[in-house]
């Protein structure tokens, strides 16, 4: 038997993945192709909590061991621009979580727009995020500045975890942004089956990630300290 | 993979081939549910920055803001990234990460919050403090 009969065999054990040129060889069926997509993703997300993890574990430890000088600090955040980017974050997850559901229902031109939408939603943020950055430095609001304006020594600790929080998030959304252009213009090239969305769906797996980092970025970086 | 899975899987991939094209031309997807936990989630992030701002709370509003953020998060993770109708080694996987990260953030904390004397006072571990009070007798 050559190795094409016997992949032929293969499909067809796998009913109407016999008919699928999106399926790969080493696949029993569609279904099984996706899972291993998703899951391999999932795992990879376990260690980015981690990588993220560790810098939420130097947080906490700091914000316990100063919480005057840390609620001090967080009050000089930008507020009104970090509330705004968790709007477009959220929105921004949405329109990938139906760019997921669109591919999964062959809807190709859906599923461009979606992906546009969520790009122009990223780029935006990060745009925000750089006036904000720009408004920082105008303030002296880094660690290394001669003239940081707070006079509690742990607020030196807490800027430099925002700035290194958010900055390390700001990586993960051009990541992401990349990832999402990739696949806009693959969906627009037609060089791959809706059939087989894998990609499509690992992507709004990554972006809901970025997502969900933000979303505890977000209170612990500019709603800290308001009350008070 | 039960046979009846499949053979349900098979029939919902036949039904996608025969889809009418205008269908699939559509611009939208069905926007149900993800709309619906889209405005829920906006609910809870305005409710998160009202309670921050409140000052009846003080410092300690922001343990209130992390509990809205684990919700939010709840939500993101079962209808967008789709744990809803993942199979269950999926939300193992994204379970596995946050207990690693409850180890990595209960033994970080066993160490700093067992240390004597006032918290952030001393970056002394408790032996250390026994022989130099042993040391001092």
């Amino acid at each position: 038997m050559t190795d094409v009969e016997a992949a032929t065999i293969g499909r067809t054990r796998g009913g109407t993945a016999a008919s699928s040129p999106a399926l790969a060889s080493h696949f029993h069926d569609l279904r099984q192709q996706h899972a291993a997509a998703d899951l391999g993703l999932w795992i990879f997300l376990a260690t980015e909590i981690l990588f993220f993890g560790g810098l939420f574990a130097a947080y906490l430890v700091y914000a316990v061991l100063y919480p005057d000088g840390f609620l001090e600090a967080a009050a000089e955040t930008e507020v009104v621009i970090g509330t705004i980017n968790t709007a477009l974050l959220l929105t921004s997850g949405l329109s990938a979580a139906l760019a997921v559901k669109a591919a999964g229902n062959d809807m190709r031109r859906s599923v461009m727009l979606l992906i546009a939408v969520t790009i122009g939603l990223g780029v935006v943020f990060l745009g925000a995020k750089g006036y904000e950055y720009w408004l920082d430095f105008g303030h002296h609001l880094y660690p290394t500045s001669p003239d940081f304006p707070l006079a509690a020594p742990p607020a030196k600790l807490f800027w430099s975890l925002y700035w290194m929080m958010t900055g390390l998030h700001a990586i993960h959304i051009l990541v992401g942004l990349g990832t999402w252009g990739v696949i806009l213009f693959q969906a627009w090239r037609r060089s791959f089956s809706l059939t087989d969305n894998s990609r499509v769906r690992i992507a709004g797996l990554y972006w809901g990630f970025v997502d969900l980092m933000w979303l505890f970025i977000w209170p612990l970086l500019y709603l800290m300290g308001r009350a008070t | 993979m039960s046979h009846a899975t499949q053979h349900r899987n098979d029939e919902d991939l036949l039904t996608a081939d025969v889809r009418n094209a205008a269908d699939r031309k559509a611009l939208l997807p069905p926007l149900m549910p993800e709309l619906g936990v889209f405005v829920a989630l906006f609910a809870l992030a305005a409710t998160s920055v009202l309670v921050a701002f409140w000052s009846a709370f003080g410092g300690l509003a922001i343990l209130a803001c992390l509990a809205i953020a684990v919700v939010m998060a709840a939500l993101v993770m079962i209808f967008f990234m789709h744990l809803r109708s993942a199979m269950a080694v999926m939300t193992l996987a994204s379970l596995a990460g946050v207990v690693w990260l409850a180890i990595l953030f209960g033994l970080t904390m066993a160490d700093y919050l067992t240390r004597p004397g006032e918290i952030g006072s001393s970056i002394q571990t408790p032996r250390q403090a026994e022989t130099e009070a042993e040391a001092a007798n």
